[in-house]
């Protein structure tokens, strides 16, 4: 292994196993909200654990649940879908991200991916046996998916299309405009689309957040996942769903009884919680995102590194290259003389090795020091030491 | 293939031929989940002979071993060397009502482990915290309660035995090891009419058509008289 170039997900853990060894450590990398589960969902977690222990899961996840989930789709996202028939439970996002794989992807099929992007759905289209097309995004238009570019790369062999919005690691939107050009595209040429909503309810400033399920020609090609993680502070948790129209979702929830059987019954009624309860607790978090977003943007200002304008999520892809320095190397250094992790480009594409994601998931008086310290490797660095 | 006679297990037969053919990766069930039976001692060394001599991986799926008696079960794994070539895979803490939190376990050689580790990063990260959090309670939990719990399946089973062998005579029941199941071997009218019993006494069953056989029913035993009751009501309708 040690002679072995890492892999993408490889090198984000062998940083993280290194920056544990600090006990003053800042993590600027991981995608983990810091703030604890809201406590409503929490006791209905103990509510559960008391009454419901011995309750029949389904592969395919309690119904309760599974109305909750196509309220919140047709609400937040415009989205609507049968209970019965269209939702399916997971397992987290990861979960979701792998069935939606392979429920749609065969040995050879062609994956059409607008890099940079997440490494896991490259992990589990490896395991499909299937192949990546990617597409390039750039930061001169934030990371914008241009259908153009999409449309050049389709081949015979393309199966399905990965849109993600807002993009982890770019932070990229994709406006409707473009949404709509997107589903013409796999309309003409018979592609499915893979849309990873878990984002959705974290845009900035005046960017709106588009379903693809909710356009017209959208749903009935499109598997929508999204998870409970980010919006709710539900990491650990792990529950996630798969949205999409029924043909294919009979798909998703044969692999999900192949693959993992149910998915806990106490983290099902939590989210039945979640889902239902007040919301304010979501509200609550995205203002405090929408701060600490103004802190990092001000923070590389400072250091003079370029970006993306992040219009999503809660990260930024900042731009190293004036630093001379490979990302790996670069990030590799900052957790050694500094003892704070921000992700490699490199762990999310091969060819964006001048770039690192930060993410703004730690109270502001953590998220400061880091980057201050941070600035004084930069600073380092720039003046030859 | 698999042998009737000896609920289902693969016969040795068939494993060594599987092996002289080139295959090498195995799924074996000990208990067989559908029938409860496992592989006795004979058995056992004869596999690990085979798989020695050939070099062959084995996944061993025990999930249903803990409702055994342990002086009984034969793990393969614990033949001299094997533990390198088998994985172990099973349910957490059965018994401790943390079932329907899926928490289950794999156990397997060092060389094999991070690529294991690598597959269920990729399909789901991790597993729910707080149902690793209950697993560490749980485990506690059945060390106190599991041999009674274990002595009440088998007096359970054996008074299940004793209602159904007049009805559907002994042949039909399979003579399997494990506690906490029975199987029936039914004809297509007696098993139609068994699972609209069970459903109605509320009891967990089941249908061997999802296993890859028809003819086969698996009764749940439990901790109280419910499967007894069931199987009384089974009898007194037919």
């Amino acid at each position: 292994m040690s002679q072995k170039k890492k892999s993408g997900t490889e090198l984000l853990y062998s940083l993280i196993a290194e920056i544990r060894k600090y006990d003053d450590s800042i993590i600027l990398g991981r995608g983990d909200p810091d703030f604890d589960t809201p406590a409503h969902i929490v006791e209905a977690a103990h509510q559960a654990m008391q009454n419901n222990l011995q309750d029949y899961a389904p592969p395919e996840g309690i119904l309760a649940l599974r109305e909750a989930i196509a309220q919140r789709v047709q609400t937040v996202n415009g989205i609507s879908v049968d209970p019965e028939t269209e939702v399916v439970v997971t397992n987290g996002g990861q979960e979701a991200i792998f069935l939606m794989v392979l429920a749609t992807i065969g040995s050879g099929d062609e994956m059409i991916v607008p890099e940079p992007n997440y490494n896991t759905y490259s992990d589990a289209l490896a395991f499909a046996g299937g192949v990546s097309v990617t597409v390039d995004t750039f930061p001169e238009n934030a990371f914008e998916v241009d259908p153009k570019r999409i449309e050049a790369a389709v081949t015979d062999k393309s199966k399905v299309l990965l849109l993600v919005s807002p993009n982890n690691p770019t932070a990229g939107i994709i406006n409707a405009d473009n949404a709509k050009a997107l589903i013409k595209v796999a309309q003409d040429h018979d592609l499915i689309i893979l849309a990873d909503d878990i984002y959705d309810l974290f845009v900035y400033d005046d960017y709106k957040h588009v379903s693809f399920a909710s356009l017209p020609g959208g749903k009935e090609r499109t598997l929508t996942l999204n998870a409970l993680s980010k919006a709710y502070s539900m990491t650990g948790w792990r529950l996630g769903w798969v949205i999409g129209p029924a043909d294919l979702m009979q798909r998703v929830k044969q692999l999900k009884a192949a693959v993992t059987g149910g998915t806990s019954i106490v983290t099902q009624h939590a989210a039945v919680a979640a889902l239902t309860g007040p919301q304010e607790p979501v509200e609550a978090m995205h203002a405090a995102y929408k701060r600490r977003r103004r802190l990092v943007l001000d923070a590389l200002d400072e250091m003079g590194l370029g970006y993306g304008v992040p219009q999503g999520g809660q990260f930024v892809f900042a731009d190293i290259s004036s630093t001379g320095m490979d990302s790996a190397d670069l990030a590799r250094r900052i957790v050694e003389e500094q003892h704070v992790l921000a992700y490699p480009g490199s762990a999310f594409s091969p060819d964006r090795k001048q770039y690192l994601r930060m993410t703004f998931l730690q109270p502001e008086e953590k998220l400061q020091e880091g980057l201050r310290r941070m600035k004084l490797t930069l600073a380092n660095i720039a003046a030859g030491r | 293939p698999v042998d009737s006679t000896n609920g289902l297990l693969p016969t040795l037969a068939g494993v060594k031929t599987a092996l002289e053919a080139g295959h090498k990766l195995f799924y074996l069930e000990s208990p067989v989940r559908l029938t409860g039976q496992a592989f006795n001692e004979s058995e056992v060394s004869a596999l690990a002979s085979l798989f020695k001599e050939h070099d062959a991986t084995v996944i061993w799926d025990q999930g249903m071993s803990p409702w055994m008696d342990q002086a009984a079960y034969f793990p393969l794994a614990s033949h001299p060397d094997m533990n390198k070539q088998v994985t172990l895979i099973g349910e957490a803490w059965p018994g401790s009502g943390i079932e329907h939190m899926f928490l289950g376990y794999i156990a397997s050689s060092p060389a094999w482990m991070p690529q294991m580790t690598k597959q269920k990063q990729i399909m789901a990260i991790c597993t729910s915290t707080a149902s690793q959090y209950a697993g560490l309670a749980a485990a506690n939990l059945y060390t106190e309660q599991h041999t009674e719990q274990l002595e009440r399946l088998a007096q359970t089973k054996k008074a299940v035995i004793d209602l159904l062998s007049p009805a559907y005579g002994t042949t039909a029941i399979f003579n399997n090891s494990t506690a906490s199941v029975l199987a029936l071997s039914l004809s297509e009218d007696e098993k139609s009419k068994c699972i609209s019993r069970l459903q109605s006494a509320g009891i967990g069953y089941a249908d061997g058509k999802d296993f890859g056989d028809d003819s086969i029913i698996r009764i749940a035993m439990t901790f109280d008289d419910v499967a007894i009751t069931a199987c009384q009501q089974l009898v007194e309708g037919l």
